[in-house]
């Protein structure tokens, strides 16, 4: 719980430092156990060879204790003779403690602790020929002083190591994580009018440098998003402004001088009502959209008859080009059944159709095809013109609402530039997509594709 | 004939009041939910024009407790919301139509007309506008004895301009009723306006006196003498 708030670094250096102090004890106490047996073995012989020497001196001897001299008065030991002891080394007598030795809890080893911390091991033996009971002590002090020094360096070693680890966690985590606060510091400096910056990457191929990548991603998709955002904001102001603009001089000229003429009056109210209306067009169409935007639209999905629809929106068209003397023509493939709805989609096609039959010249060509695609996956509706044509880089953005390929948002000819923005809308509720294609020789093609 | 308009917007009731009593009805105004109910429960009106969003009560509430006491005065909602579900809504609440917001007064003064004549049968099927006639049984146009060829589009126009004779057409009129489009937000107003200048070629271009007239602004009007 405790953990969960630490910062990673520190996380990093607890987690180290615990693996490292965990790996440490382990090893630390194979290494106590593993010597402490070793040296209890080694005092064992040693007893048990400091004895049969005892032993040996006894037998050859033949019993006679004068002979107990060659051994020498620093090895300790003491032999008795029914319960009497008849002989014992200087170094047994000089022992205080050996006068108060229970030989009943010797059997046949046992060990001595005395006051001043020394240790003895000890050993009773007895040789029946001669009736001599025999007690050896080992003075065994040093051997378990190097065990218990041996504990204590191990011990003493611990804080050492763990003392290290942390440190060396603090750095290494440190060097870890410096390319995270690189990141982290540029991160807080981008805002929305410096999305063009990039965090740095210094290895691609590890984790943290693909997470910056990804974040470079995604900042270049809202870099994207900003900027249309940006250009929708002037475009819409533009559209939206310039009949406020117009409504409002026209309001404002009529009012100042006055007019003799009740005609001029007429005039300058129908010139604004011309712009209102225009308003209100802009405003339902972009209702359209931003309920398109908000939530799914309701769609009224019927089978219908595509190629029947379609030729509805050339007759209701074609009066259009007739003004133009435009060749409205069609190749509709018959008795081709989708289940759409068909008001969005008479409104994408109109507006695909209306458009086309807009931008292209007086005299020009206009074609309108419908057809199952070749891999039979799918219809592809096709309206192609002989027009201006849309340039490679801008085929994508005429769908953007308000996007105009023409620069000056010419009034005289064009719309607001909502309407491929909608025909969009309206092909993609119905399952399908819209592009423009490349064409032979001049002009445009665009072609919607419905599953 | 006698009009209560309920509406909140004094701009909006100052247009509709007088562009009423321009065209002979008698108009009273409320400005709040409750006034309006008052007035709805105590006289006798014609018809009411209602607006959905109004401070302190709301339209479709009164609309409910009118229907709910036998009121059975026709009801015009006016409102800006105009999705689908809000015109149900509107409908199922006993409203007899419903008029979006921004909505051309010709189309205002239309519904009202048609409002008010309803229960009256009034299917004529011969008009006649200065020296030019329209025979729906037939379907010939003729002016001065002389027969008139038009497409059916263009009769179905002439037909509308008719019944709506010396009252003006909207665009957006005659793009519901005439093309019977859903959406207001199609490219049709160029091809009505296509439409209604190759009428114009046949029906008035021949003739000395011209009958069919561009509002500006506003629509079209079929009518003899000035606008």
């Amino acid at each position: 719980m405790i953990l969960r708030n630490l910062s990673i670094r520190s996380r990093l250096i607890l987690w180290n430092a615990f693996v490292v102090l965990l790996i440490l004890s382990i090893v630390f106490l194979g290494v106590y156990f593993f010597m402490k047996t070793r040296l209890d073995s080694l005092v064992q012989s040693k007893v048990d060879i400091g004895y049969k020497t005892i032993e040996d001196v006894i037998k050859n001897s033949g019993g006679d204790i004068c002979d107990f001299y060659h051994l020498g008065q620093e090895i300790m030991f003491q032999v008795k003779k029914e319960s009497k002891p008849v002989y014992q080394t200087g170094a047994w007598t000089e022992a205080p403690w050996t006068s108060s030795l229970s030989e009943e809890r010797i059997d046949p080893y046992g060990s001595w602790q005395t006051g001043d911390s020394r240790l003895f091991k000890l050993k009773r033996g007895y040789v029946p020929e001669y009736d001599f009971a025999i007690l050896y002590a080992f003075d065994a002090s040093d051997t378990m002083a190097s065990v218990g020094s041996l504990a204590l360096i191990l011990v003493a070693g611990i804080p050492v190591a763990l003392i290290l680890a942390l440190l060396g966690g603090f750095f290494l985590a440190g060097r870890a994580l410096s390319p995270v606060k690189a990141i982290t510091r540029k991160a807080q400096d981008i805002t929305a009018e410096s999305l063009s910056e990039r965090l740095p990457v210094n290895n691609p191929h590890d984790e943290i440098g693909h997470l910056a990548g990804v974040f470079n991603e995604t900042l270049g998709r809202l870099e994207g998003s900003f900027e249309q955002l940006r250009r929708f904001t002037a475009d819409a102001s533009h559209e939206l402004r310039t009949p406020l603009t117009s409504i409002r001089s026209v309001g404002e000229v009529a009012l100042k001088r006055p007019l003799d003429e009740i005609a001029a009056y007429r005039e300058a109210i129908g010139s604004m009502l011309e712009e209102t209306e225009r308003l209100t067009h802009m405003v339902d169409n972009l209702l359209i959209l931003a309920r398109g935007d908000t939530r799914k639209a309701k769609l009224n999905l019927a089978s219908i008859d595509l190629g029947a629809l379609i030729q509805e929106v050339i007759e209701e068209l074609r009066v259009l080009a007739e003004e133009k003397n435009q060749d409205l023509s069609a190749s509709i493939e018959k008795n081709v059944e989708v289940k759409i709805d068909k008001e969005t989609m008479r409104l994408a096609l109109s507006n695909i159709l209306h458009n086309a039959i807009l931008y292209t010249q007086t005299g020009g060509e206009v074609d309108v095809r419908l057809a199952t695609r070749s891999d039979g996956e799918g219809l592809a509706i096709e309206i192609s013109d002989n027009g201006p044509g849309i340039p490679e880089s801008e085929r994508n953005r005429v769908f953007e609402r308000f996007y105009r390929i023409d620069k000056a948002r010419s009034r005289a000819a064009g719309g607001a530039g909502l309407g491929l923005a909608i025909a969009r809308w309206a092909i993609e509720i119905n399952g399908g997509s819209i592009s423009f294609r490349d064409k032979e020789g001049p002009g445009t093609l665009c072609r919607t594709i419905l599953p | 004939m006698h009009i209560l308009v309920i509406e909140d917007e004094p701009k909006v009731v100052q247009a509709i009041l007088q562009g009423l009593e321009s065209e002979n009805y008698r108009v009273t105004a409320a400005v709040t939910g409750e006034e309006g109910y008052f007035l709805a429960t105590t006289q006798a009106f014609d018809l009411i024009l209602l607006d959905l969003m109004l401070p302190g009560r709301d339209g479709l509430d009164i609309l409910a407790a009118l229907r709910r006491q036998g009121c059975q005065t026709p009801v015009l909602i006016l409102t800006a919301r105009d999705a689908i579900e809000d015109r149900v809504v509107g409908l199922d609440a006993g409203a007899d139509d419903y008029l979006v917001k921004p909505f051309a007064f010709p189309e205002l003064s239309a519904r009202i007309r048609a409002l008010t004549r309803r229960g009256r049968p009034e299917q004529a099927l011969r008009f006649k506008v200065a020296d030019l006639e329209l025979d729906c049984v037939t379907r010939k146009v003729v002016r001065r004895g002389q027969e008139i060829e038009l497409t059916a589009k263009e009769f179905h126009l002439l037909e509308y301009l008719m019944r709506h004779q010396g009252h003006i057409v909207s665009r957006e009129m005659l793009g519901r009723d005439v093309w019977e489009a859903v959406d207001r937000a199609t490219s049709l107003d160029n091809v009505i306006d296509v439409h209604i200048a190759r009428l114009r070629q046949k029906v008035d271009a021949p003739f000395k006196k011209k009958l069919l007239k561009t509002v500006r602004g506003m629509g079209f009007v079929l009518k003899e003498g000035k606008v």
